[in-house]
């Protein structure tokens, strides 16, 4: 793997009981791209980005992170059952036993990968510059001493944090909203405060699940706008599951096409809506809205 | 030895027979919507009252043949004990439907503290009783020792194994059943193909309590005595048998009393009946670390 | 409804109504507390039960009367709104407790000097369970996690000064900060396997837990010394006693200072030490909702989901709630068996877990003002009306059904802090 490719997946697979979700998904996202993943309702997105975030635990294949220096494998975050070997080895069977304690999905986001949800998560009944706040708790003074005491050290790292905060409220454009709760406000400032509450745990790559979904035309542009200042400025890496064709197709660097669970087809915008089997995979969607 | 231990087994699975009914109640609310009712051990609890209370008003109009006793009373029980099933629900829990996820728990420990207060306030905190019903038993040698198996075990026996039956014909094959299963699945979805859940949520509620009657009554007779106390253990153990069986299987509830009452039962017979009750706490949270799903539960996969 | 509807009430509906109620209560109250079970016989009590039934069908004819006036539908409505009654304050806004709290604290000087020992008593009291209620704040009312057994962790506290002091010879000051810590280890413990899991577990399982403790101190008779419970040694001061005589030849603390003997420095000084503890951890409390970890918990309860998408370990989070919240309860122990002078199970049953929920939920979940107010009242109140003893439990329970259906989040608003807004900052 090259150090130019920022996440990769190879053969994927995922069941749930009986039923295979994804059965053989690889794919490779570049640094500083727009990655988009599209599909037919039901094809696995929302499950690969679950198993990219670690909230599933993938049954089989690989996922691996490169960022920060150092390549982070996801499936090991989340914790693996025992195997023989590790009554072995005492260090490889602390090491599994660390991560079937304190592992879990806050690793992979300390990795550098942040996400956001289809239906919009936020703290609704906190405010806006809280949300915020929330999410730097990695990066903020956790010293409980120093917080009781208000020491000048933890003012200043809560400061800063702030700064933070009303930076990407500021990018977003929802400083105006600052003091009020995150559940006061529009669908669109949602999910826009989502995006920025993702940013604000200082990722390398961000995951948006159906950003656009809700929102009308000229948000949808704006949101599109934001995005690209997102990989162009921020120097970040993005990924998207969209369902609007015409955004997908304006902004994306790379596409990849999922049905049951299978990549059918992956390349350029231009590739893509002239695929006979992506096409056909959107079965009475015509080409008109591929477009 | 071997007499004890045999001994043992069969007052385990009598215990365990009832314990699954009482868990039937705690499964089927969880099942529904989600919720451990925490009232559910004080409505076995005045079950119990109502049973004994019924036992002496028949001997008071002069009926003494056991069937007639035995039917008038469960008539009497499973119908009052519906009632405060219905009325619980209807006052402390369907105003909270919306509400925040902790509200609901809360009443229910209000309400689990009115009954038993209630209870003692009514009829006094003394333990009260029911004279023996079913004189006899059967008993077989067994190596050095014997056996006893009393007529009343037999009968506790047979009868949760009547009320367990007819209670999964009606979730198997009946409409009731259909919309209990519907509304378990999907609420919403429920609601939208025209099932009342509101009302399915108030037959569930009955249902739980008409199980916890049958238990009760059927306690009262094996133990004779009971307080207002009674509810509380009585419950969690209920409780431990549903989460052991995997909480919201039908099947999983009666398996897992049986288990725990079995497992009880002996433990308080060949080590130390002190810590009997400890015992089956530590089960309970033993189950939840490592199999939370329980026994034929399965495993819950968060939605993102 | 429209608003000409609502002019009109309609008597006859709420006749039927309150007919409807009189019958289910009839079931519902006729059997039990009508017929009290005496031996194998009964006696008869009619006329409690119409007494019953006669309330609640006026009482449920009144609420369906009101219930059609026009105020009626407007609280009717707010219920089906569900409106949350968070708001977020101003930037500047100054809160009144700046002068009440001032005021507060010159009050708790002066008191000693003009209160006997039973108001003092009265007040230790009211001040432990302030200290419970805070502990089980955090527990509940920040972090979300319902805790029913808290009062384990009490009886930790507790046992471990009487149990510290038999075994081990220990004394008040080396077991304060031994309670709070073994308490938060017992906490970890417990916590730390069950916080993984749904949240809803964790109430179960502390229910069990608590019965446990209990159910052990009652049982090991040559350890804890079963129902019939421990002593528990006075406290001193720099190994001063209160004592009229010190044991051992020493000086009790009133010859030591040359001053007259009174018989409740004891209590003063449990007082006194307790008054300071409270405000500490009053303080503490106020911080933590203030600093990362206390936006942890709020966030937690909220939406675990969302807060492991940011990087934060939910099972730590919690636990650190649920751990800090055993410590303080592990703190209140120590003092409640000072106090007391003698620990026994009885003190730590279920009950005493509810009364402390009761507080949390009426003092309003992750207000802290409310918890001391609503302590206070939930304790001194029973002082008061010693008469009505025997319907305590029933109040509570009242009240935890009403406070649920009425306002969730307790009596007081919850109110945000505002921040004021920073323009044209660089990250």
């Amino acid at each position: 793997m090259s150090d130019d490719v920022i996440l990769s997946v190879d053969n994927l697979m995922m069941q749930f009981g009986g039923i295979k979700a994804l059965s053989d998904v690889s794919l490779k996202v570049k640094r500083n791209a727009i990655f988009a993943l599209i599909g037919p309702n039901g094809a696995g997105k929302t499950t690969v980005f679950n198993c990219l975030t670690g909230f599933y635990k993938a049954s089989g294949g690989k996922i691996e992170l490169n960022m920060r220096g150092s390549r982070t494998n996801v499936i090991q975050l989340l914790g693996e059952r025992f195997q023989v070997a590790d009554f072995f080895s005492p260090k490889r069977f602390a090491n599994r036993l660390f991560y079937k304690m304190f592992g879990g999905t806050h690793l992979v986001n300390r990795a550098g990968l942040a996400r956001t949800f289809q239906n919009i998560r936020l703290f609704k009944e906190m405010s806006v510059v809280e949300n915020l706040l929330v999410a730097q708790h990695m990066w903020v003074n956790r010293n409980l001493l120093s917080g009781v005491l208000n020491t000048k050290a933890y003012r200043k790292a809560e400061s800063d944090a702030l700064d933070h905060a009303f930076y990407w409220l500021e990018v977003v454009d929802l400083v105006d909203c600052a003091n009020r709760l995150a559940g006061e406000l529009s669908y669109g400032q949602q999910r826009r405060l989502e995006i920025a509450r993702a940013m604000c745990t200082r990722p390398q790559i961000i995951c948006l699940d159906e950003p656009a979904a809700g929102l009308n035309p000229q948000e949808t542009e704006a949101l599109s706008k934001m995005i690209r200042v997102l990989r162009d400025e921020h120097d970040l890496t993005v990924v998207l599951i969209e369902h609007d064709m015409g955004m997908v197709m304006s902004i994306s660097d790379h596409i990849v096409v999922l049905d049951h669970g299978n990549v059918i087809a992956e390349g350029a915008p231009q590739d893509i809506r002239h695929n006979p089997t992506v096409i056909a995979a959107y079965l009475g969607a015509d080409e008109e809205e591929l477009v | 030895m071997d007499g004890i231990f045999l001994q043992q087994l069969i007052n385990g699975l009598t215990l365990g027979s009832v314990y699954g009914l009482i868990a039937i109640g705690y499964t089927m609310v969880y099942g529904i919507i989600g919720m451990i009712n925490f009232a559910h051990g004080e409505v076995y609890m005045i079950s119990a009252y109502l049973a004994a209370i019924s036992l002496a008003l028949l001997a008071y109009f002069g009926i003494e043949s056991f069937p007639l006793l035995m039917l008038g009373t469960l008539i009497f029980t499973v119908v009052v004990t519906g009632v405060y099933g219905w009325t619980i629900e209807r006052i402390a829990y369907k105003p909270l439907r919306n509400s925040t996820r902790l509200a609901p728990l809360i009443s229910a420990i209000g309400i689990s503290l009115i009954l038993q207060n209630y209870a003692q306030i009514s009829q006094g905190a003394r333990q009260q009783g029911v004279p023996t019903l079913l004189e006899g038993a059967w008993r077989l040698e067994v190596g050095s020792g014997f056996v006893q198996l009393t007529y009343t075990k037999i009968f506790i026996l047979v009868a949760a194994f009547v009320g367990m039956a007819l209670l999964t014909y009606i979730i198997k094959f009946t409409k009731l059943g259909r919309m209990c299963r519907a509304t378990q699945q999907d609420r919403k979805m429920a609601s939208i193909l025209g099932i009342n859940t509101d009302r399915v949520i108030s037959y569930v509620f009955i249902i739980g309590a008409v199980m916890a009657a049958l238990a009760g009554v059927l306690i009262t007779m094996n133990y004779g005595t009971f307080d207002f106390y009674a509810g509380f253990i009585i419950g969690i153990k209920a409780f431990t048998a549903a989460v052991l069986g995997g909480i919201g299987s039908l099947p999983g509830a009666m398996l897992g009393g049986i288990i725990l009452g079995i497992s009880e039962s002996l433990f308080s017979g060949l080590i130390n009946s002190d810590y009997k009750d400890v015992f089956s706490f530590s089960l309970l949270v033993m189950i939840l670390i490592f199999r939370p799903q329980g026994l034929l539960g399965r495993p819950l996969v968060a939605k993102v | 409804m429209s608003a000409a509807n609502n002019s009109a009430i309609d008597i006859k509906r709420s006749l039927i109504d309150a007919i409807l109620a009189g019958l289910i209560s009839l079931i519902v109250f006729g059997p039990i507390v009508g017929v009290v079970l005496d031996g194998y016989s009964f006696n008869l009590q009619p006329t409690r039960v119409a007494w019953l039934v006669a309330g609640v069908m006026a009482g449920r004819f009144l609420l369906s009367l009101f219930l059609q006036t026009e105020k009626g539908l407007s609280i009717l409505q707010g219920f089906e709104g569900g409106g949350s009654g968070v708001h977020v304050l101003a930037p500047d806004y100054k809160s009144r407790l700046r002068w009440i709290i001032p005021m507060l604290i010159v009050i708790a000087i002066v008191f000693p000097f003009f209160a006997n020992k039973y108001l003092l008593t009265v007040v230790i009291l009211g001040l432990i369970y302030v200290l419970l209620g805070l502990g089980l704040n955090i527990v509940v009312g920040l972090a979300g996690l319902l805790d029913l057994g808290y009062v384990a962790f009490y009886a930790i506290g507790a046992y471990g000064l009487a149990l510290g002091y038999q075994y081990l010879g220990l004394g008040f000051w080396t077991v304060l900060p031994l309670a709070a810590i073994a308490a938060a280890m017992a906490g970890c413990i417990l916590g730390f396997p069950v916080l993984r899991m749904h949240g809803d577990y964790l109430a179960i399982v502390t229910l069990g837990f608590g019965e446990i403790i209990r159910l052990v101190l009652n049982n090991w008779l040559s350890f804890t010394g079963g129902p019939n419970g421990m002593p528990v040694p006075s406290p001193t001061f720099m190994g001063l006693e209160f004592g009229r005589r010190a044991k051992d030849g020493g000086v009790p603390f009133h010859e030591f200072f040359g001053i007259e003997y009174n018989p409740n420095l004891k209590f003063l000084f449990i007082y006194i030490v307790l008054f300071i503890v409270v405000m500490a951890v009053l303080y503490i409390k106020h911080r933590l909702t203030r600093m990362p970890v206390g936006r942890a918990w709020e966030a937690l309860r909220e939406d675990e989901i969302a807060c492991r998408s940011m990087g934060l370990n939910h099972v730590l989070v919690k636990l650190s709630a649920f751990t800090l919240g055993a410590s303080t309860a592990g703190l209140a122990g120590v003092f409640f068996a000072s106090y007391q002078g003698f620990v026994n199970p009885s003190s730590f049953t279920f009950f005493e877990s509810a009364l402390i929920l009761a507080i949390v939920v009426l003092g309003g979940m992750g207000s802290t003002v409310g918890v001391v107010i609503a302590a206070f009242v939930l304790t001194v109140a029973p002082e008061l009306l010693r008469s009505f003893s025997e319907y305590r439990v029933l109040l509570f329970g009242v009240l935890m059904v009403l406070m649920m259906i009425w306002r969730p989040r307790g009596l007081i608003r919850i109110s945000r802090t505002g921040v004021t807004p920073r323009k044209g900052v660089a990250p």
